[in-house]
């Protein structure tokens, strides 16, 4: 029997029957769900809570009419005292803060201040910015004769419907949020699983190494075999943690949707909405290029994932220890830490703006940047491009990888520097 | 019978250092051939060329009468000097482990396995992990992973260190049991003594060259000190001017002892004439030198 197959049912198996893969598969979607869950609901608490700020407000300049509405988190009393006795309250903390407005030439940021003993954060002075230029906007519109029905009616939502023009001519509902939303998820999901198989794969060469284990073993296979097997091995693990995954999202969606009648309620709003909120959502995800997505999710899973995983692989067999890992992990974490922070702006951004395009096709960006932007419609020429790309530059990772780990692995004692690595790269047989 | 394993000018430098000179060996089929030398001697850097780990710079090799090639190593055993296992894993999946990449299939691994735990009393510890394992039994796993896919060469780094007198007793007994069966061995270590009496023939290396080789029956033959330690029922004192003897006291029964060194000419039937012409012999006994003396003389010599 070959030896890779032996050595990679020995990583495979030696995993998967752990307790913890099961834990952590089972576990793992509930925790970042709960993750996401933490971060959406700190970002849309209410972070003023309940707690209203009582501001005077000195309107010199009688731009207001003595009249401002109360906003989240501020309430505004208008005042004739001066200054100086305003601060005194402040500084009492009578009241929280003291708005000052001094002339009417229009409102600018040296002629309207704001002390307070805790100075609004960003959002929050933008808030009430935003507040006072439109209770302004308003007087402004009633002075001039305008009945507030009339200004009521004035204000219109615009929600944009995409519709997509197939080639065939149909129209398709779509919805660019949704794309993005799954491209962003699934990016994210190659992103932590690159790193925790890559980690792994380093480990697992580090183990061999340390426990001397490798000398054995390098008298029954090749380091190169070796090296490729624990690395298509750990593989396996990561595509058996989907498989799974995808088994028991298909579970919960069935079981969900035997539970509401999607169908109708589909069509209830669809009608009444044209295709907006929770039903067109889900009618646009049920749109979506699935196998096309999933399959370009396999794909640069596994291209970005032997990328660095055999980059890895050549480092944990270069160091004696873990701790010595930490240098040659930086230039790794770099470019993995860039494409998350492109595949973010793709998302709220251009999918086809060309630093997209650019890093969607850049070998060490394009597992994560590419899986963004697969909902969208990448021309076939860029996604050839960037495939290719990909195979080339982890054919070439693997041979560097192979060239390093052999020499690496029964090499003890020494402190590996990247010039060292470099030269192991061309020693001979 | 020729040789199993045939090095000629086999040669290896790492970087700067070279870590082996030209050096040829034949190791012969059937034998106990022990690679001798101190730590750093370059017995380690052999092995590996010899085990394919690492490839000679210049020189060939030859196993089983053909040249040398990778699959060899389905027909070696080598136990390396640092012993290594998988922490986690238990006693038997380790050992199919190894076993499957030598090349065993499934069901022939399970066999033997079998076998060998029950001959080294261990079939209780199989589903054991091995970090869970005393040192002295790791060391047992260690060696049945070696053995377990029955080498005609088997290739033993140091393989009495770590073990405790009883277990390496009883390595030793399964080592010399496989022997008799025709399996050739290799033994590599800087502790002469250890492997002396069950070598058949040896290889010293020092500051990576050889320094001898051959078979000790040869080597203590060309070796041999020429000087006896005699008991005699009368003190011994020879009448032949070419026989040197000094008196060395008394043996605890009280009869006088002596050396005597004999010259180039005469051999030691001549001696115990010379002897039996005067006295009763009690005991007479030649100083063998043992392999390390030898070490140690072959080095110095070089060196003056």
């Amino acid at each position: 029997m070959n030896p890779v197959w032996v050595i990679l049912q020995r990583e495979y198996f030696s995993r998967v029957k752990k307790k913890s893969f099961l834990i952590m598969t089972v576990l793992g979607p509930v925790l970042i769900g709960l993750f996401y869950g933490v971060i959406g609901f700190i970002m849309t608490r209410d972070t003023s809570g309940d707690e209203v700020r009582v501001v005077a407000v000195r309107d010199e300049a009688g731009l207001l009419n003595q009249h401002l509405d109360s906003m989240k988190g501020y309430r505004f009393e208008f005042s004739n005292l001066p200054p100086d006795s305003l601060n005194k309250a402040l500084d009492k903390e009578e009241i929280d803060a003291f708005l000052w407005i001094k002339d009417r030439d229009g409102i600018k940021a040296d002629s309207v201040s704001l002390t307070a003993l805790e100075v609004p954060g960003p959002s929050q002075k933008r808030d009430l910015e935003r507040h006072i230029e439109t209770a302004l906007y308003n007087l402004q519109l009633k002075q001039a004769g305008l009945r507030k029905g009339f200004l009521d009616s004035l204000k219109t939502s615009a929600s944009i419907r995409t519709i997509k023009l197939g080639e065939d001519g149909k129209l398709e509902n779509t919805s660019t949020e949704v794309k993005a939303g799954i491209g962003f998820a699934l990016s994210f999901i190659i992103y932590i699983f690159i790193f925790m198989y890559g980690v792994m794969v380093m480990r697992s060469v580090q183990e061999e190494k340390t426990n001397r284990i490798v000398e054995i073993l390098a008298s029954s296979v090749k380091p190169f075999q070796l090296m490729l097997g624990k690395i298509c091995g750990i593989a396996l693990v990561a595509l058996t943690q989907f498989a799974i995954w995808i088994l028991l999202s298909f579970l919960i969606i069935t079981l969900v949707s035997s539970g509401i009648d999607l169908k109708s309620m589909a069509g209830e709003q669809a009608t009444a909405e044209g295709g907006g909120g929770v039903a067109g959502a889900m009618q646009a995800f049920q749109s979506l290029p699935f196998f096309r997505i999933g399959a370009l999710f396999i794909f640069y899973f596994l291209g970005g994932y032997l990328l660095y995983a055999s980059f890895l692989a050549a480092i944990g067999a270069a160091v004696d220890q873990e701790t010595d890992t930490q240098q040659f992990m930086f230039p790794m974490t770099m470019p993995l830490v860039f494409a998350m922070v492109i595949a973010s702006r793709v998302v709220f951004d251009d999918p086809f703006s060309s630093t997209a395009v650019w890093a969607s096709i850049i070998p060490f960006t394009s597992p994560i940047v590419m899986v963004v932007r697969s909902g969208f419609d990448v021309p076939w020429w860029e996604l050839l491009l960037s495939m290719s790309l990909l195979v080339l530059a982890f054919l070439g990772m693997v041979w560097v990888a192979g060239r390093i780990y052999r020499t690496g692995i029964l090499m003890y004692g020494k402190k590996v520097t990247w010039k060292e690595l470099a030269k192991w790269i061309f020693y001979k047989g | 019978m020729h040789s199993l394993l045939e090095l000629d000018r086999i040669s290896k430098s790492y970087q700067n250092k070279q870590a082996l000179k030209p050096l040829s060996l034949s190791i012969p089929r059937g034998s106990v051939y022990g690679l001798l030398g101190p730590n750093g001697a370059g017995k380690t850097t052999l092995i590996r060329i010899i085990t394919h780990i690492t490839g000679p710079d210049t020189g060939t090799m030859h196993f089983d009468g053909k040249p040398g090639h990778p699959n060899d190593v389905r027909r070696m055993g080598y136990m390396p000097e640092e012993r290594g296992l998988y922490k986690k894993m238990t006693v038997w999946d380790q050992l199919v482990f190894f076993a499957r990449l030598k090349g065993l299939s499934g069901a022939d691994a399970e066999k033997r396995i079998v076998h060998w735990l029950r001959k080294l009393e261990m079939v209780d510890w199989a589903k054991k992990k091995v970090e869970e394992l005393s040192k002295g039994m790791a060391q047992k796993v260690q060696f049945i992973a070696t053995v377990i896919h029955e080498p005609e060469f088997l290739i033993l780094d140091e393989p009495f260190s770590g073990f405790d007198p009883v277990n390496a007793d009883i390595i030793k007994q399964e080592i010399l049991e496989l022997r008799d069966k025709g399996v050739t061995i290799l033994f590599s270590t800087h502790r002469m003594e250890s492997v002396e009496e069950m070598c058949d023939a040896i290889c010293l290396i020092h500051q990576s060259e050889k320094v001898l080789d051959g078979s000790i029956r040869d080597i203590r033959k060309e070796f041999r000190s020429r000087r006896y330690h005699v008991v005699t029922n009368e003190p011994y004192q020879s009448n032949l001017p070419m026989i040197e003897t000094e008196p060395a006291g008394h043996n605890n029964d009280g009869h006088p002892a002596a050396y005597v060194n004999l010259p180039e000419n005469m051999n030691y039937r001549d001696l115990l004439n010379d002897i039996l012409n005067q006295t009763e012999v009690i005991a007479f006994e030649e100083f063998v030198p043992s392999v390390h003396d030898i070490f140690v003389m072959k080095v110095k010599g070089g060196l003056s």
